[in-house]
């Protein structure tokens, strides 16, 4: 009977540019590498990106309402597009194969869940309560080694010229005869 | 005649950084756990700070430092996909085991909250 199960790996990244080294433990019954999932736990407060000001509106009454620019009808859906904070570039490679099996991108969150949403203000659109569920990136990659090895690079910290403190957690899903 | 139920299991995190571990007995007429859900009263404290590990019946279904917003669902998705599959896991002894991890993240700040592992169960009807 083959049994599923998942390795996680912790890297903890310090510095700007850092490119850290890792290398997975693998269990020796392994049939195969079935899935591979990456994200991210900052530890620092982050920067934040600069913002548009708000619109504001002086109502006939002499009251002034602010609108930010994601609830501004008037601003075009294409400015209220905003790219997703990149953390840094992640390679695995198995020795049993000759190249990298998995190259990938790691992203803080997803910063346009809310782009075109019509909810009210006061329930904005949020990871932890509109996400969908996070699944791996489903592959299969054979081989009886119980090693692989890759490396992470910081991209953040260099983007914000900063030594900005993270934790990436690499899940890497495989197979197993029980 | 096999019927489904869900159950929920709540734990306390009073500390910041802390790690809080329980057990939770089940029905003894129940006889799989089809699937697994995590949720609090404070959504955005789990999803940036959680981590656990979680076993059923002494095997280890999600080790230690597997983040709980990877077996969280939001509103976005239909109530009858909201639980993460387990395909049907043996209970055993009925034993559910949780050890729960709260991490500093520079996204939220600490305050008390409560976290809910919900259970997807099978159970024989034993009329």
């Amino acid at each position: 009977m083959n049994k599923e199960s998942v390795i996680v790996t912790k890297l903890n990244i310090k510095l700007k540019g850092e490119r850290k080294h890792f290398q997975i433990k693998l269990p020796s019954d392994i049939k195969s590498i079935i899935g591979i999932e990456c994200s991210v736990r900052m530890i620092d407060a982050w920067p934040v990106p600069p913002v548009d000001p708000p619109r504001e509106i002086i109502n006939p009454d002499g009251t002034i309402t602010v609108i930010m620019p994601e609830d501004d009808s008037h601003v075009a859906i294409k400015e209220k597009y905003k790219a997703n904070q990149f953390v840094g570039e992640v390679r695995i490679q198995s020795y049993d194969l000759l190249n990298w099996f998995y190259v990938s991108d790691v992203y803080a969150n997803d910063v346009n869940l809310n782009l075109c949403d019509v909810s009210d203000v006061f329930f904005r659109v949020k990871e932890h309560s509109h996400g969908i569920p996070k699944h791996e990136e489903i592959m299969t990659i054979p081989g009886i080694t119980t090693l692989v090895q890759g490396w992470f690079l910081d991209a953040i910290g260099k983007q914000y010229n900063q030594n900005l403190r993270y934790e990436v957690s690499i899940y890497v899903w495989i197979k197993t005869e029980d | 005649m096999i019927k489904t139920t869900k159950k929920r299991f709540d734990i306390r995190i009073t500390q910041a950084n802390a790690t809080v571990s329980d057990t939770f007995e089940l029905d003894k007429n129940i006889v799989r756990i089809l699937g697994i859900l995590l949720t609090s009263d404070k959504d955005d404290l789990l999803y940036y700070r959680g981590a656990q590990k979680i076993e059923i019946n002494k095997e280890e279904y999600f080790p230690d430092n597997y983040e709980s917003k990877l077996l969280m669902t939001g509103i976005n998705v239909s109530p009858k996909q909201r639980y993460y599959d387990l395909g049907g896991a043996s209970t055993g002894n009925g034993r559910v085991q949780i050890t729960y991890k709260d991490s500093d993240d520079g996204r939220t700040v600490f305050a008390p909250y409560r976290v809910s592992l919900y259970l997807d169960c099978e159970l024989e009807d034993m009329k």
